[in-house]
């Protein structure tokens, strides 16, 4: 290759901290321009050989690296902001990279419900496998955006120290983004993700960060020792070994951490819990009146069966069903948990506990009514934060974190519009009697 | 014209390189050599030290490089910029103007 005999000037300006842009061409246009001027002085009577000692010594390539130094504006951004390029940069990198791929997820969700009608919450093995995308998205993509950041400062030649900043800042950030798919029991389904740790569970997310560390750092050295010729560099077969390897052992990782995911009925942690205990029991058939007139008088063998209200006097309404208090009992513990387990969420934001529950009940599609901006935008958590209302499908939970969630998917109707109807007036409050 | 007057020379390769572009598209060792030919060797031009002129140049947006592959070589072609020729006129103005300060300050040197 023509462009070897001028490599190390490509390295030196690259060193100098001249962008790689400028170096490669520099290096190619030095090469071609050598080549021409060994041409004109072979046609001049030269043997090659003077006339490439003559060409090397016409060029002068020192004199071309120092004039590139001495031209900040051929200097890569890495050289001439390098605070911002170390923290700023891999940071914002990080966090293109998880809206892009979290978008894919809830793209690709979004197309199965809207065009094959395969719905998040009424599909075990969607849930598993959006579940599984994002668990994905919180391990593999640290690696990738720390990867991707030390290749691009490698390319620039930064210091090591900047380089580590950098892939150290986005492998801690990595590691307290938690995603999961959001089941609540009488909402909505939807996937989330946030920022989010917990004191009390720290092993997690430092694992998470050292192994991101730990796959990115060794290759990074190396790439490295290979620019600065103390390595020799592998061939494709070795390559690709490396990174099948690499992407087998997230792929376990990746399966293991949704193997773990735990499930709603499985939090012992609880401090409350109300147990509803009521045996099934046969009901007798009702007969409702709608107005009794008039009862005649009764016989003393008619004294203990029930009273017949004659036909032409009575209507009745219909014939109802027998309640079943031990289905009705438990549908109202299930709404009950159901509230309880939805403030609990928002209140714990994203930590790793309160991601990834289990649908116990659905609620059948209902007519929809769209947000409306003069609702209430702002509610205030018990447990402390507020909860803002984006949109009809995003919240932002404002805690000690910032949160942000969004639903996909069919919004149910909430149907408490007429939940208070019927309660007694208050004290101050008209009502007519 | 001696080249080791460096504030004298400093916007020369500027305006050499911009005139040379505006007739028509060149590669640096063709542009190196007009200029060595042009000014039968008064000017010369560090020849390396073309490039990351040219690479100024072309950041601020007075001439485009690209690529081309001619008789079998692949070369970087500049080409000058409608800023490029906006620069140049300026450049050759305020040249005219200092050497026809020089030229008189010679003349009147001479008849005086």
């Amino acid at each position: 290759m023509r462009s070897a005999r001028f490599a190390s000037v490509g390295e030196q300006l690259l060193s100098a901290g001249v962008a790689p842009r400028h170096a490669r061409r520099a290096v190619f246009e030095l090469a071609g321009h050598f080549d021409d001027l060994v041409a004109e002085l072979q046609d001049k009577g030269l043997e090659r050989a003077e006339a490439e000692a003559e060409a090397a010594a016409r060029l002068n390539p020192d004199a071309l690296v120092a004039a590139a130094i001495a031209r900040p504006e051929l200097h890569s951004w890495v050289r001439r902001w390098p605070l911002a390029s170390c923290t700023v940069f891999p940071l914002a990198m990080y966090m293109a990279f998880v809206v892009g791929s979290i978008s894919l997820i809830v793209g690709g969700v979004t197309v199965l419900d809207q065009s094959f009608g395969v719905k998040l919450a009424g599909s075990r093995e969607l849930q598993q496998f959006a579940a599984f995308c994002l668990n994905g998205v919180r391990c593999a993509v640290p690696v990738f955006a720390a990867g991707t950041f030390c290749s691009v400062m490698l390319a620039r030649r930064a210091p090591i120290a900047w380089t580590l900043i950098g892939a150290a800042l986005v492998s801690m950030l990595g590691a307290t983004l938690n995603a999961g798919v959001l089941l609540p029991l009488n909402d909505r389904p939807g996937l989330q993700a946030g920022f989010g740790f917990s004191t009390k569970a720290l092993a997690e997310p430092l694992f998470r960060a050292g192994l991101t560390l730990a796959i990115v750092l060794p290759i990074y050295f190396w790439r490295r020792a290979v620019s600065l010729g103390r390595a020799r560099e592998l061939s494709a077969s070795q390559v690709v070994a490396i990174v099948a390897v690499v992407v087998l052992h997230l792929a376990i990782f990746v399966s293991l951490m949704s193997a773990r995911v735990p499930r709603l009925n499985s939090h012992t942690d609880d401090t409350s819990m109300t147990l509803i205990v009521i045996p099934p029991v046969a009901v007798p058939r009702v007969i409702v009146p709608e107005r009794v007139i008039s009862v005649p008088a009764r016989s003393r063998e008619s004294a203990d069966s029930p009273p017949v209200i004659p036909a032409e006097t009575t209507t009745p309404i219909e014939e109802r069903a027998p309640i079943d208090w031990a289905s009705e009992a438990a549908l109202a513990a299930r709404h009950r948990a159901d509230a309880v387990e939805l403030e609990r969420r928002r209140a714990r934001g994203f930590t790793p506990e309160a991601q990834g529950r289990e649908p116990e009940t659905q609620v059948p599609p209902a007519p929809e009514f769209g947000w409306s901006r003069t609702a209430q935008r702002v509610e205030t958590l018990p447990e402390g934060g507020i909860l803002i209302h984006v949109s009809e499908r995003c919240v932002i939970v404002v805690s000690v974190v910032m949160l942000p969630a969004c639903g996909i998917g069919e919004i149910p109707v909430k149907g408490d519009l007429f939940e208070h109807m019927n309660d007694p007036p208050a004290l101050g409050d008209w009502k007519d009697e | 014209m001696n080249t080791s007057s460096a504030s004298l020379m400093s916007g020369i390769p500027e305006l050499l390189v911009l005139q040379l572009l505006d007739s028509r598209e060149m590669y640096g060792y063709q542009l190196a050599r007009s200029i060595r030919v042009l000014t039968a060797d008064a000017v010369a031009i560090g020849e390396s030290v073309l490039y990351p002129a040219l690479h100024l140049l072309e950041q601020r947006g007075l001439v485009k490089g690209r690529r081309r592959t001619v008789d079998g070589r692949e070369r970087v072609y500049y080409a000058i910029t409608a800023k490029g020729r906006r620069r140049l006129e300026h450049l050759t103005n305020q040249w005219r103007r200092i050497a026809g300060g020089v030229e008189a300050v010679l003349a009147g040197a001479r008849h005086a």
